[in-house]
């Protein structure tokens, strides 16, 4: 009891304070705002809200997209470390075990980049340390010669076996696809851990990943669709989530509109899919029913951009997380909450600045901003 | 003037000069009917690259938003990432096809838009923007390839038909007529010939039939 009590107090500071952090993020008007203005003056914008002055120097020198890319994920790297300090115990555990996903995305890097020759400096300026690998972890891996000293590097890390026997396995053709694949399936069976029911909130967390599972796999299928060729999905969907892969399998091979749309009804994400759609999409609004006729159309056709549906997907993913977080304020969900709301930040001020350096015009901009 | 010069006023020559007149006459007529041949798939060739052209252009400006798109969504980095994990890229196949003559390149192109799940990048860690990029730049390849063998095949016909012309108008402008002005020189020498025998022999005969009238 007398441990609990700390504890609890812990998750409410905690909770509490990155929950007044989320409010600080930039609403969708600031987004407007920022769409209308010159690159330096977004910069100076930043400058003044919690961003650094890096950023404004950089557009000061005219640096290019990848330094100013490169700021802004040092200025996300930044917070993850600072929600790293201020949480303890069970939820620093479960915040360090969520953002071990960076890990692997550091690691692909790379590997990918190391297999391509790209320079060491450009690859070290987009690598996030918010996982188990530190700074000095990445900076040895940049330093190997090739993809095979990276792998032996990793020894102690923790998802060592899965990525030396995806790397040593055969064919070596798309290798570094299968590896990553094999990995997040990893990360998110880690995740999912069932032994830890002393958590707080543990449930709520699991859900949320449950669902995130489910839309990253639906992500997939509709890509997968619109790429014209039969594929195995199993070699692709990771399992784990509240919708079984065979669910998804039966989805893919639906020959029908009909089929496919009865198969997809019955699953979770519909209701959710179809509410994000209609919320998000405005030129032209669509009802419930132009909502279903968008997907199952594009589904019939093998049509890309599936980007629409996607965004949609990741609203769906945003919005159920805040629910979830909601219902159990004083778990590891706001925190959770609190870090994805802030990603999307970057990525959606990264995309500002790359769509207006490319010359997109903010209404062109503007669907692509997560809100 | 080389069939001016050099020309010995004989038959066997005047024979040879009619043959070689023959022979010219046919060859310039295949020439001039290949000219024809090759102007006609010049024109057919500038029209299809006019075309091949417009859809590069589009194709191209359609690649550089799916680009900017990406650009925007996955970083910078991202898609260079993305771009250097293909693995297996896709080739070209040149082959040739003839026409009178001449042979014009043939670029296979690739295969159309890959899979993406055949491009080497990873799903779960990358958005459709990335897809579609790829499958803009795609077409954009093979937007580029088809006009290349096109502009390929033009620059060589252009070639030809102007080596074509040159040798049409040079057996028009300068063999026929030279060949044709040795025939009427050496038909005139000879005709010349014939009346300066003719003369000599009338002359010949009178002076004979004179002094066998003194004789008598």
């Amino acid at each position: 009891m007398k441990q609990t009590r700390p504890r609890i107090i812990s998750y409410i500071y905690v909770s509490t304070r990155l929950r007044v952090r989320k409010a600080s993020l930039f609403p969708f008007p600031v987004y407007q705002r920022l769409l209308r203005m010159s690159i330096s003056g977004i910069a100076l914008f930043l400058m003044q809200h919690g961003y650094g002055t890096g950023l404004a120097e950089n557009v000061r020198v005219q640096a290019g997209p990848e330094q100013l890319e490169a700021m802004l994920l040092e200025h996300l790297e930044k917070t993850y470390h600072d929600v790293l300090r201020i949480t303890t115990g069970e939820m620093r555990d479960l915040t360090a075990a969520f953002l071990r996903r960076w890990d692997i995305i550091n690691v692909m890097v790379i590997l990918r980049g190391k297999y391509a020759g790209i320079p060491v400096a450009s690859l070290r300026e987009i690598l996030i340390s918010a996982g188990e690998l530190g700074p000095d972890d990445l900076d040895a891996l940049l330093a190997e010669p090739d993809t095979g000293g990276v792998v032996e590097r990793l020894s102690r890390w923790r998802l060592v076996h899965i990525l030396e026997a995806e790397y040593h396995a055969k064919p070596e053709r798309h290798r570094f696809a299968r590896i990553e694949t094999a990995l997040h399936r990893a990360y998110y069976a880690g995740l999912l851990c069932p032994c830890r029911e002393s958590v707080r909130g543990d449930a709520t967390f699991t859900r949320y990943l449950r669902l995130e599972i489910d839309t990253l796999n639906f992500r997939m299928l509709l890509r997968l669709r619109a790429g014209r060729r039969t594929v195995n999905l199993s070699d692709h969907l990771i399992p784990g989530g509240t919708i079984p892969l065979e669910a998804f399998e039966q989805m893919n091979s639906a020959a029908t509109r009909e089929e496919f749309l009865a198969r997809f009804e019955v699953t979770p994400l519909f209701p959710l899919l179809i509410d994000a759609l209609c919320l998000h999409r405005t030129e032209p609004a669509l009802c419930e029913e132009d909502a279903v006729a968008y997907i199952t159309d594009r589904w019939m056709a093998r049509l890309r951009p599936a980007h629409e549906v996607e965004m949609a997907v990741n609203h769906v993913r945003l919005d159920r997380m805040d629910d979830l977080s909601r219902r159990d304020p004083f778990s590891v969900l706001p925190v959770i909450v609190y870090l994805e709301r802030k990603r999307y930040e970057v990525y959606n001020l990264r995309a500002i600045i790359t769509g207006l350096q490319d010359g997109l015009a903010p209404e062109e901009i503007e669907p692509y901003i997560v809100l | 003037m080389v069939y001016k010069r050099d020309v010995v006023p004989t038959r066997a020559e005047l024979l040879a000069l009619r043959r070689r007149i023959i022979l010219v006459e046919r060859g310039h007529r295949v020439l001039k009917m290949k000219q024809e041949v090759l102007l006609r798939e010049l024109t057919r060739l500038i029209a299809e690259a006019r075309m091949r052209r417009r859809t590069v252009f589009e194709s191209y400006t359609r690649a550089r938003r799916a680009i900017a798109i990406a650009r925007m969504m996955e970083g910078s980095v991202g898609i260079r990432i993305a771009a250097v994990s293909v693995e297996n890229p896709q080739e070209v196949t040149v082959s040739h096809r003839n026409v009178m003559g001449l042979s014009l390149p043939v670029l296979d192109a690739p295969d159309g838009i890959r899979p993406f799940h055949e491009r080497g990048y990873g799903l779960p860690a990358t958005g459709s923007v990335i897809d579609e990029a790829a499958d803009e730049y795609e077409r954009l390849v093979v937007a580029i390839v088809q006009a290349a063998e096109t502009e390929g095949a033009i620059r060589r016909v252009a070639d030809e038909a102007g080596r074509t012309r040159r040798k049409v108008n040079a057996l028009e402008k300068r063999i026929i007529p030279d060949l044709i002005s040795a025939r009427d020189r050496i038909v005139a020498q000879r005709a010349e010939l014939e009346r300066e025998e003719f003369s000599r022999l009338y002359w010949v005969k009178k002076r004979k039939e004179r002094t066998r009238e003194l004789q008598r």
